[in-house]
């Protein structure tokens, strides 16, 4: 008996148990390996599971599915909708567009020297390169610089030396081309096949507990950050570097209008077939099979990306499924997108309070959405008299339209969220936001437990995509006590829509980059970051950003004037 | 200014017959013997009246003696303190990376003696060392760092394997 359990024999459960919590659940997967001691003691439970148009995260599912215990723990499916980029799609200029808004997400543009390399090196094995290879060796040179840009200053953490180590290891681009374009082919045999329709529609069948259905479209996140580990990314070679598909479009204003920001009529079909591949599946499938779904997200994470405003258009077969399936929910969460400059808002807008009045019993909703004006949009609060939590991110608001809507706020309300909201100059502020609420909802004269929690992410004042600042004790302070107007006072007017030196820095992608949003130097003497003199330049330093930013956009935009 | 008052010594008794003259508040690391201070009484405290530590050798309670001094004036803990941050991270401090520098008998031996007699903050360092342990090691590895053999059939590592690769890492 003492042979497989070494020392460990000597230490009671509860010890063990100790010891394990202290283990990531990688380590706890190896442990179990070990020894049929460690695989009876250590239970692993998969509280989510991952589906996409791959076959291994497809097999991963079917495989819990079939085992008699585990199917009982799953609470959560995601479905990653960021299909892959095929070389079909950049023949036509409009997917390569995307591709290009596909680019634009990164930290920063990288030195174009670094792109030619890349190109060069690929140049070098294949000859002259198709339209396909160009992009493949842009987006994986922008992928590396990703990686360190994001990084900034901080010192070595395991997270930042995993990364590192995977940089030195990378793949060579031809070789992680040829990996690549195996998975592009197995995902263009599952959409042909419909396999993972049929793998989403087991899972509602043999996963009793699953209350949870989110879909979104930045599971890959950044190279070697992912937002999740699907089992389709865990299978990665640890070194693959390859385009990082974030599969819908997303609207970057008039001067870089992307028609595809469009829900497209199956009709229309061709290279738009694939496009919201996953919101179209599992919204027909949630509406048309049993299910015990009673929570639902279309999620972008905060990115500017979303789902055509469309969808709620009569007209199109989603919206009548999309109807069906908020009729059942308890929790809701929409990343919504208007082309302002082709979208009645007024219309749409009646689509979409249509069919979110169809549920009165919705006790958790959250919206984010780019349109330019919050009037035409506004939830029906009047149906919702059970509402618990609100969300608002992404909005272009006026602070008066904003704080009439939240006086409508039934009392059961218990948390609000606001996020990234836009203003135009003579709009308003945060800082006039959180003014206007002390002075004008009346929370604070409720009993302290009926007062709703507030959670405020603004954007940091150099944007990164994916980071954000909240600042929720000083919020409440502000709105529930004595302390100051965390934006400053209205005299300040430059920082109203700023946190300086306050709250707390987060990145969607990497839980462990939170930290203080503290100056540099404070940073610094923190051991967060390090000191000046500590940074040893690197190709991808931040100076040489910034020396092509420019040069690396007009080749941009040149190829988005070529498609007008 | 009043003079400092000497240090009131307790005594307690190891399993083979090892008594130590220790500080009180060195013992009072210990809520086990911090419980049975209160229940002896100080009258009668001597060294021929030690504490029995039943399940604890000398050689293993000298160890712990050790570190209870070190630590004797650390605050107290606090539960939330314990349930959160105790949590997220296995770093140890320098002093008890070097206290923890044993072989692994002792090791297990400090974590038993540190469970029994309830020093929580030992049985933390000594579960982090253990778990530090184990960290980013293959299963092989950990197999030879405990001395464990592996008894899989070949069809049973594979359903574990398997297993394993439906569950995230992180």
């Amino acid at each position: 008996m003492e042979e497989v359990r070494g020392n460990f024999s000597r230490v009671p459960q509860e010890i063990l148990n100790e010891i394990l919590s202290y283990l990531p659940i990688r380590d706890k997967k190896s442990l179990r390996e070990v020894s049929s001691f460690f695989a009876n003691t250590i239970e692993i439970r998969i509280p989510r599971v991952f589906l996409s148009a791959n076959p291994r995260n497809i097999d991963v599912i079917k495989g819990i599915a079939d085992d008699k215990i585990r199917r009982h723990y799953v609470e959560e499916l995601i479905w990653d909708d960021s299909l892959l980029v095929t070389p079909a799609d950049c023949r036509t200029m409009r997917v390569r567009s995307d591709y290009y808004q596909c680019l634009r997400i990164p930290y920063r543009p990288p030195k174009l020297a670094l792109i030619q390399n890349e190109q060069a090196l690929l140049r070098q094995s294949l000859g002259e390169l198709d339209e396909f290879h160009e992009l493949y060796a842009k987006a994986c040179a922008v992928n590396l610089c990703d990686v360190r840009a994001r990084r900034g200053n901080d010192r070595d953490t395991p997270a930042h030396l995993e990364r590192d180590e995977r940089i030195k290891n990378v793949m060579p681009t031809l070789e992680s081309i040829r990996y690549y374009m195996d998975l592009v082919n197995q995902q263009e045999r599952v959409i042909s096949t419909g396999e993972h329709i049929l793998a989403f529609r087991i899972a509602l069948h043999r996963f009793p507990n699953l209350r949870k259905v989110t879909i979104t479209p930045v599971c890959h996140g950044f190279l070697f950050t992912p937002l999740y580990e699907t089992p389709m990314i865990r299978s990665f070679p640890k070194g693959f570097n390859y385009p990082i598909p974030r599969a819908w479009p997303s609207y970057l204003g008039k001067a870089k209008r992307c028609e595809t920001t469009r829900w497209p009529a199956f009709r229309q079909g061709g290279n738009f077939a694939t496009k919201w591949n996953g919101v179209r599946v599992v919204l027909q499938v949630l509406a048309l099979q049993k299910n015990r779904v009673t929570e639902f997200e279309i999620n972008a994470r905060g990115l500017d990306q979303g789902v055509p405003i469309d969808i709620f258009d009569p007209v199109h077969d989603e919206q009548r499924y999309l109807t069906t399936v908020i009729g059942n929910l308890s929790h809701l969460t929409l990343s919504i997108e208007v082309s302002p400059e082709t979208d009645s808002i007024e219309q749409k807008g009646r689509f979409v309070h249509e069919a979110l009045s169809r549920n009165p019993n919705l006790t958790h909703f959250s919206f984010h959405c780019n349109a330019p004006s919050f009037e035409g949009l506004f939830p029906p609060l009047r149906t919702w008299t059970q509402l618990q939590h609100f969300g608002l991110t992404g909005f272009h608001v006026m602070v008066n339209d904003l704080v009439e809507f939240l006086s409508f706020m039934p009392d059961t309300l218990r948390s609000l969220e606001l996020g990234f909201l836009l203003y135009g100059t003579y709009w308003g502020s945060y800082c006039e936001i959180l003014q206007d609420m002390r002075d004008q909802l009346g929370w604070g004269e409720r009993p302290e437990d009926d007062r709703p929690k507030i959670v405020l992410r603004v954007n940091l004042m150099h944007e990164v995509p994916g980071r954000h600042i909240t600042a929720d004790k000083e919020v409440e302070d502000f709105i529930y006590g004595d302390g100051p107007n965390p934006f400053g006072s209205p005299d300040d007017r430059f920082l109203w829509n700023h946190l300086t030196g306050r709250g707390i820095l987060h990145d969607e992608f990497d839980p462990a980059y939170e930290r203080p949003n503290l100056p540099p130097k404070k940073l610094a003497a923190l051991g967060i970051t390090k000191d000046a003199r500590d940074i040893e330049s690197s190709p991808f330093d931040s100076e040489d950003f910034s020396e092509d930013f420019s040069e690396d956009y007009s080749e941009e935009d040149e190829l988005e004037g070529n498609q007008d | 200014m009043a003079e400092s008052k000497p240090a009131q010594k307790i005594w307690i008794r190891s399993n083979d017959d090892k008594t130590f003259e220790i500080d009180r508040d060195v013992g009072e690391r210990s809520v086990l013997i911090k419980n049975l201070l209160e229940d002896v009484g100080d009258a009668d405290l001597s060294e021929e009246n030690a504490i029995p530590i039943q399940n604890v050798n000398e050689t293993v309670l000298r160890k712990v003696i050790e570190w209870c001094e070190h630590h004797r004036n650390d605050p107290p803990a606090s539960q939330d303190e314990e349930s959160d941050a105790r949590k997220k991270t296995t770093e140890i401090e320098e002093w008890d990376q070097k206290f923890m520098q044993v072989d692994q008998e002792m090791l297990f031996e400090i974590i038993l003696a540190a469970n029994y007699l309830d020093i929580k903050a030992l049985l933390d360092v000594g579960c982090k060392t253990v778990a530090n342990m184990i960290k980013g090691k293959s299963p092989e590895e950990i197999r030879k760092t405990f001395n464990i053999t592996n008894d899989f059939s070949p069809e049973e590592e594979e359903q574990i394997r398997r297993e394993n690769e439906w569950a995230e890492d992180r």
